[in-house]
């Protein structure tokens, strides 16, 4: 551990996790998600020149940084950061557009969570959905707040490929592969919204922090 | 413009460069060459920029034909290496002529070899890099490795050239069995005592199911701390241990959230050495003090 630092009021304990990258870990109860964000959003608005990226997670958010920073003279710049008020953080809201027809899993969701397919699609478009990381693959998008009765667990062996658009429930979450990959959630649908293309800049046009709701596809009636 | 032609795309050959930054909020790793000492001289050696695109060859390098005179050089793994059936020496620049081939056999020390053309490769970059990210499919030639039939042009230099050889202290020697520093990784304390001396004094041993992505070690397992885990930020050279107790060694490739402890972390000086280890070979682990 390096040392502890405050930011906007809470207390950030701060370790090392490589020789150019620092962990950073809120010390508060509860979900942390929202300060995370904050601080993230923070860093990135604010970014010197030498800051290379800045990945959020659940419960902590590393800082990489190049050879013109050290821990400690980055610790002390995150410290006299200025802070946004809520009111000046955008929010953006991402209307995702489900086709849920084109699920994999149907029989293995509607018999583990004991719901006819029409409600487990409900449970599923209601929410307003927080982007809570994207990692473990390229553009895999982790969703907050999925309905506790929709859990299912993972696939006991995960699927080679996975259509890119797919969007599924792994345990009590719920995320989409934004790009095709594999993997072992459990697929309800798909959508054509393509929200990571290599060739733009930046790639993908969502973030952590974000909100998505799924809605029916135009059509559905 | 000179074409490369490829023959025989060996066992894994892909287009690498220093590998792309600052896109791991987003779930895409670093890639790159997985032993970028290797790939800088072979840069150094025909007088390219040190961070230019070069193929990189696992294990068996194939087989690949020029279609104008080039400069060339070989570095990394000892791989047999012939052009038109004639030795062709590693670790300094050569010249290769007009429909020349250039065959590349199976390392018999170290893993990756890497080919660098004097000029400029004709690519477009994907996210500010030429590095391939085969599990994503973008990056490097269409997202994949080199087959039969590819073929790759690279604009000439033109100016006047005086071939080079790396210095005899240079070339390194890539035994089978490695030792690497590592330091404490941010759940090196979920470990006993004991646990941590078993980590460290263990010969590891790389399993086959290793690649880009993480080395796999096989071993003694180390008994798992019974604590759950939240998904954190993980980068290159972080060993996790998941539930078997065999630690994995994320590499180039590696994702870039991960959902077991991080007990430790390879110094990055020497993750190069990493990227020359083949399944059978050791590693030994040294806490960096």
């Amino acid at each position: 551990m390096l040392r502890s630092l405050l930011h906007n009021e809470i207390s950030w304990k701060c370790s090392v996790l490589g020789e150019q990258a620092i962990l950073m870990e809120p010390e508060v109860e509860g979900n942390c998600m929202p300060i995370i964000h904050e601080l993230a959003q923070v860093l990135e608005l604010q970014k010197p020149e030498g800051i290379v990226d800045v990945v959020p997670a659940y419960q902590s958010l590393a800082v990489l940084f190049d050879a013109r920073w050290t821990h400690t003279s980055l610790i002390e710049w995150i410290e006299n950061l200025q802070v946004f008020a809520p009111s000046e953080r955008e929010s953006i809201v991402h209307e995702i557009p489900v086709d849920y027809n084109a699920g994999l899993d149907w029989e293995r969701v509607i018999q583990q969570t004991g719901l006819p397919k029409s409600e487990i699609i409900d449970r599923h478009q209601k929410p307003l959905y927080t982007v809570a990381m994207i990692g473990f693959l390229p553009g895999f998008i982790f969703l907050d707040g999925l309905d506790a009765l929709l859990s299912t667990p993972r696939l006991e062996t995960p699927r080679t490929q996975i259509p890119a658009g797919s969007v599924g429930i792994g345990g009590s979450q719920t995320g989409w592969y934004s790009l095709e990959s594999p993997g072992g959630w459990n697929i309800i649908g798909r959508t054509n919204t393509r929200i990571f293309d290599p060739k733009n800049d930046p790639p993908i046009s969502i973030k952590a922090g974000d909100k998505v709701r799924f809605v029916p596809e135009k059509g559905d009636g | 413009m000179g074409t490369l032609r490829v023959i025989d795309g060996g066992m894994f050959t892909t287009i690498q460069d220093m590998g792309r930054s600052g896109f791991r909020y987003i779930g895409v790793p670093n890639s790159g060459a997985m032993d970028q000492r290797s790939a800088r001289w072979a840069n150094k050696l025909v007088n390219n920029p040190e961070d230019a695109p070069v193929l990189e060859m696992t294990i068996k390098g194939g087989k690949y034909q020029f279609d104008k005179p080039a400069i060339i050089a070989l570095t990394g793994a000892e791989m047999h290496a012939t052009v038109n059936d004639f030795e062709a020496p590693l670790n300094e620049s050569l010249m290769v002529n007009s429909g020349d081939e250039l065959e590349l056999g199976f390392a018999h020390r170290g893993c990756r070899t890497y080919l660098a053309i004097r000029g400029t490769l004709q690519l477009d970059k994907v996210m500010n890099s030429f590095s391939t990210l085969v599990s994503a499919g973008f990056g490097g030639l269409e997202g994949r490795p080199l087959k039969a039939g590819d073929t790759l042009s690279w604009g000439n230099k033109g100016n006047a050239f005086i071939l080079k050889k790396m210095p005899d202290n240079e070339i390194p020697y890539f035994s089978s069995k490695v030792t690497v520093e590592v330091m404490p990784g941010p759940e090196w304390n979920w470990l006993t005592n004991e646990e941590q001396e078993r980590f460290l004094n263990q010969k590891w041993e790389v399993s086959p199911n290793s690649n880009r992505m993480g080395i796999r070690l096989q071993g003694t397992p180390l008994q798992v701390p019974d604590r759950q885990m939240i998904s954190s930020p993980v980068i290159p050279g972080i060993i996790q241990l998941p539930a078997g107790g065999n630690p994995i060694i994320l590499m180039k490739d590696g994702q870039t959230i991960g959902g077991y402890p991080r007990i430790a972390k390879v110094a990055d000086r020497d993750l190069w050495r990493l990227g020359q280890l083949k399944p059978g070979d050791s590693v030994g682990f040294n806490q960096h003090k």
